[in-house]
């Protein structure tokens, strides 16, 4: 027992050391085992080795072992345990495959973590909502082909979408930070409207919006209407109205309670969203006045009709910011009847 | 080579150094031979033994005895074991090292550190 301990402890010295001493080590400690016996006795040549790991380590590293190979190595000598080292063998190709085998597991182990580890997880939830509603194999398809769109949550993210959850009752929540370019964006944007599609009531969280592109303002608003309805556009230089490209094909969205959460921090593009949503009575706006900048922090361009420059959006149910998340679930399960 | 890692000599190494001055031994010999001529006190674990050999085998204060022919060797039957010999260096290195220490001794004596005359 005390010689595999010791044989252990060696493993710990250097290899040229081991090769060239670790013979001799044992059978040292052996003659010491024979001739100490007694607890007492055992105990202070344990204490000894300890002492001796701590202080002889430092000094086996700092030889240079140059000799060594000049003279005779003794292997195997007297039955004694030969010291084989493998650190000076060369590394044999099982064990590249083999370290490249396990890293590769590590990798993968650590990405499906990633992924599941978060129950809030902004794609996982609303992922798991697709596989409920397919019954058809072409659905399914079209649930694969929209799962391969809204893949990244980075993705998502370089195009304002903050968050994109499914909250209790059924009611998706989507937290925009900015209306993105439509080029770049609005395929993203489709995909997240299109996922909406299998909620009862949808949250809009624009407290933290800070504005973007009207006409993304308007690709979203197009989802939420089944007949295009007059769409406002603050900076449209003509007094011509536009009207939304309504209906959507494939959104089921049109009778979806909608709310809008705000704050005064909610700018530009997401007041314009606030404010037609508002208008035309299609959503309950949630949260503080808006910041009342409809045209971000120049004046307005000449020609245009600014509705709620420096006044803000006005919300319906006024809470602060904080808590109009809860408030708006709250009137959610309500409108949807789930009380 | 000047020494570098014997210099200053390390007590180990001196007491090694000591111990082989009256002959030939191995390794677990020079650590019985320490122990008994520190009184007990010093007891040289196989790492800092083989460390502090190998240390001054590479300053060439030691050799090691050609295997074989070492016949005085109390326990020869089961002894394949390597033995060591203090070189013409190892033994100046000791004297130069004891002298330093006779040195400081005075020293000692003389600011009656040292009470008693046991010394």
């Amino acid at each position: 027992m005390s010689e595999k301990i010791f044989a252990c402890l060696l493993r710990l010295y250097p290899a040229r050391f081991r090769q060239q001493y670790g013979a001799e080590a044992m059978g040292l400690l052996r003659d010491r085992l024979r001739d100490e016996r007694g607890i007492a006795r055992r105990v202070r040549l344990w204490f000894d080795l300890l002492l001796d790991f701590a202080t002889g380590a430092p000094l086996a590293y700092r030889n240079s072992y140059a000799m060594v190979s000049a003279s005779p190595v003794p292997h195997g000598a007297a039955g004694l345990p030969e010291f084989r080292v493998l650190d000076q063998e060369p590394l044999r190709p099982e064990s590249v495959v083999l370290g490249s085998v396990l890293a590769f597991g590590a990798l993968a182990a650590f990405v499906l973590v990633m992924n599941h580890a978060s129950g809030y997880h902004p794609l996982a939830s609303l992922r798991g909502l697709a596989h409920k509603s397919v019954t058809q194999s072409d659905a399914e398809q079209a649930a694969e082909k929209l799962e391969e769109k809204v893949r990244t949550a980075n993705a998502l993210q370089s195009c304002g979408f903050d968050k994109l959850e499914l909250h209790p009752g059924n009611i998706g929540y989507v937290k925009l930070n900015f209306f993105g370019e439509p080029a770049r964006c609005a395929e993203m944007a489709d995909a997240v409207m299109e996922r909406l599609n299998d909620t009862d009531a949808i949250i809009f969280d624009l407290r933290d919006n800070r504005g973007g592109f009207p006409a993304m303002v308007q690709l979203m608003a197009d989802w939420l209407f089944d007949h295009p309805v007059p769409w406002y556009n603050p900076r449209a230089t003509s007094p011509q109205e536009s009207v939304t490209q309504s209906p959507v094909p494939g959104s089921r969205l049109a009778n979806k309670p909608v709310f809008v959460l705000t704050s005064r921090r909610t700018f530009s593009g997401g007041e314009h969203f606030t404010y037609d949503l508002k208008t035309l009575n299609r959503a309950t706006i949630v949260g503080e006045t808006t910041s009342g900048a409809s045209h971000g922090s120049g004046p307005p361009p000449e020609g245009t009709i600014p509705v709620w420059e420096g006044s803000g959006v006005a919300p319906d149910v006024r809470v602060n910011d904080a808590d109009a998340l809860a408030t708006a679930e709250k009137l959610a399960l309500g409108a949807i009847g789930k009380h | 080579m000047p020494k570098r890692k014997l210099d200053p000599l390390p007590a180990a190494a001196f007491q090694i150094l000591l111990a082989l001055a009256e002959g030939d031994l191995h390794g677990y010999a020079i650590m019985r031979q320490v122990e008994e001529q520190t009184a007990g006190k010093v007891r040289l674990g196989p790492g800092t033994l083989y460390s502090s050999i190998q240390a001054l085998l590479e300053e060439g204060l030691i050799e090691e005895v050609d295997p074989g022919a070492a016949p005085e060797l109390s326990d020869a039957p089961r002894d394949r074991r390597r033995s060591y010999r203090l070189t013409g260096a190892g033994r100046k290195v000791a004297r130069t090292e004891a002298q330093r220490l006779a040195g400081i001794l005075r020293v000692a004596r003389a600011r009656r550190i040292l009470k008693g005359d046991y010394v």
